[in-house]
């Protein structure tokens, strides 16, 4: 199995009006194919950040820095334009939005030939026209994805779906793009339960189908360990534990990740409250362990170290109790 | 079991005109401004055709008096079943000169707008696009025009350029581009915050392909109710430099300035300049109600549900 994503030391920074926000802080990841590693974090922890930057499409405002970027073999570090050539089979995205995903005034049939000229002009190098795609070929994609009424759903506009038909349409669309790394920035937030299921089936099913790796970021850590080989935990912008789903959710060794878990509902009301973390994610020096203001069993190095990602048995932990 | 469903492949303009005729007001406006543009394309056709066989009297074969004989005897005649809208000092049949000088109002407005939008729309479009350095020098450039008041920048460009049909029209481009810049500036970048943009950079669409596809036509479509509406505005405004003495020179009818002339006569005479004016604000209002109805119709396509 090859390896997909290499990543060391990743770091972005927005530059705004009022100074530099470092929204990813220093995140080393790997990739092999047809891995499904879990991101989980809260909002801000930098998760959408990197996810972004694996694709690219950072805003103009933000630096990237690292001390390697290898994607698929290609140096992203040495010029702009990997992204652009990665384009088209390279890297593809599932958004956390589906209403946004697609283009209201153009119907289904037309953004997925869309996707399929792409494709076929750059593996065969023959240029179709959109109009020219054999519907069939784009329903046979729905198909794939377990789109009821295909004919019909072509010539559908994205109004006339629901939010989990239009996730499933985007990965009908990395169906025809067979992208070797996809990136599901939040797919099924806006997704009822039982919706959420089905469309993490479909992501499973691509990965056993076309052999892509994905990258599933979610703040559900319930949903990560559903689907993901690895988990990832972030945040503050660094990754503070990472292991096999297994054994991460079995015996979470950081207090983040611990809490995370304690705080999945599993109790009724008559049982008590919920768990929860206390507090609210503040921004921290950079030089002690963000989750340090929040933790249960601070210490005094905590606050004016910053404690390194280290190999605690089978995992890497970020934290200065497992020192 | 079998179960029908039908699904409209396209929601084409038929279906879009049909929606504004629902509406009384919009159908209302819809009527006016097509009858407006078709008795101009019409009238505009025999004009040119007259002008280039040297027969000018085909300008006036379908209205019910020439526009340009004057008829002392006749003068100031009040609204009758013979002079619909009356006659002015010299004894001309209003109705046949504010007939006559329908072309000349139509074809400023879609000249106008259309260069607005062309010139306004690359401008703002490679504003939002680009960002940056262009987009300041850009939004920069449309400030400038937009600081001068319209109406005082259209006549220093006429006072020095010169007076005219055409240079009105030139005066009222340069007018009018600066809002369209500033419309498509705000439509592309909102267009470009959709994540189908990165969805679509992401399949591999080259930039031009994604202006074309995913960015001309969405800013079009919200633009394209203010432009209709924007058509009135052009004709009142024209109207207005007509009323300056700026726009047509006589004896060349045109509204505006058959306002200006007739308000010598009025209240007695009231029709001399109150008629041109009447069809003035009707089509003005016309555009507006089938600008507004546009933007009912059209914005609520491309709203989610």
């Amino acid at each position: 199995m090859g390896v997909t994503l290499s990543i060391e030391d990743l770091q972005v920074i927005y530059k705004t009006p009022d100074g530099t926000i470092p929204a990813v802080r220093g995140v080393s990841l790997e990739l092999s194919e047809s891995e499904i590693l879990g991101v989980v974090g809260e909002s801000g922890s930098g998760k959408s950040t990197l996810a972004f930057a694996i694709a690219g499409l950072l805003p103009k405002n933000a630096i990237v820095k690292a001390r390697k970027f290898i994607i698929l073999n290609n140096d992203a570090l040495s010029s702009p334009n990997v992204f652009n050539k990665l384009r088209g089979s390279g890297v593809f995205m599932v958004f956390q939005d589906p209403f946004s995903s697609l283009n209201p005034l153009l119907t289904i049939r037309d953004q997925l030939a869309e996707a399929y000229v792409t494709k076929v002009k750059q593996s065969k190098g023959v240029k179709v026209g959109i109009g020219d795609v054999d519907d069939e070929e784009l329903v046979e994609y729905l198909k794939r994805v377990n789109i009821p009424d295909p004919q019909i759903t072509l010539y559908k506009y994205p109004h006339q779906l629901s939010g989990g038909q239009i996730q499933r349409v985007m990965i009908a669309m990395a169906l025809i793009l067979e992208p070797r790394i996809l990136l599901a920035d939040e797919p099924t937030t806006a997704l009822d339960v039982l919706t959420q299921i089905q469309v993490l089936q479909e992501l499973k099913r691509l990965v056993d189908e076309i052999k892509t790796s994905i990258i599933f970021i979610t703040h559900d850590i319930a949903l990560a360990s559903a689907i993901g080989d690895r988990l990832a935990v972030m945040y503050g912008g660094l990754l503070m534990e990472v292991g096999n789903t297994e054994d991460v959710i079995r015996e979470p060794m950081h207090p983040y990740t611990q809490g995370l878990i304690a705080s999945i509902p599993s109790k009724s009301k008559y049982e008590g409250l919920l768990n929860e973390i206390k507090g609210i994610y503040v921004p921290t020096n950079l030089n002690e362990c963000p989750f340090a203001p929040r933790c249960p069993y601070v210490r005094d190095d905590c606050k004016n170290s910053l404690p390194e990602l280290r190999r605690v048995s089978n995992r890497f932990v970020r934290c200065h109790l497992y020192g | 079991m079998t179960l029908e469903v039908t699904v409209r492949r396209r929601r084409g303009w038929a279906d879009v005109v049909i929606r504004l005729l629902k509406k009384p007001d919009v159908a209302f406006g819809l009527v006016i401004v097509a009858l407006f543009y078709a008795w101009s394309m019409v009238e505009g056709v025999l004009q040119v055709v007259g002008a280039l066989l040297n027969n000018p009297a085909l300008g006036w074969a379908l209205l019910p008096y020439n526009p340009f004989q004057p008829h002392l005897s006749q003068s100031l005649q009040p609204p009758s079943i013979l002079h619909i809208m009356g006659t002015d000092d010299l004894g001309r049949d209003i109705l046949s000169r504010v007939l006559y000088a329908a072309p000349y109002d139509a074809l400023i407005s879609l000249v106008v707008v259309g260069g607005g939008i062309l010139i306004g729309g690359f401008i703002g479009m490679v504003a939002g696009f680009y960002g940056g350095g262009v987009e300041e020098f850009n939004m920069w450039l449309t400030d400038l025009f937009l600081a001068f008041p319209a109406l005082i920048l259209a006549m220093v460009i006429e006072a020095t350029f010169g007076h005219g049909y055409i240079y009105a029209m030139i005066a009222m481009i340069v007018v009018w581009w600066p809002s369209y810049a500033r419309l498509f500036r705000a439509e592309t970048i909102r267009v470009r915050s959709m994540k189908y943009i990165d969805a679509a950079l992401l399949s591999g669409l080259s930039r031009l392909e994604i202006i074309r596809r995913h960015i001309i036509r969405p800013a079009l479509i919200t633009i394209l109710p203010y432009a209709t509406l924007d058509l009135g505005n052009v004709i009142l405004f024209y109207s207005m430099l007509s009323f300056l003495g700026l726009g047509q020179q006589p004896p060349l009818p045109e509204w505006g300035s058959m306002v200006a002339l007739g308000l010598e006569y009025f209240p007695r005479w009231w029709w001399y300049s109150i008629m041109p004016g009447l069809v003035i604000l009707i089509i003005a209002v016309a555009t507006a109600l089938v600008g507004d109805g546009l933007r009912d119709v059209i914005g609520g396509e491309e709203r989610w549900v």
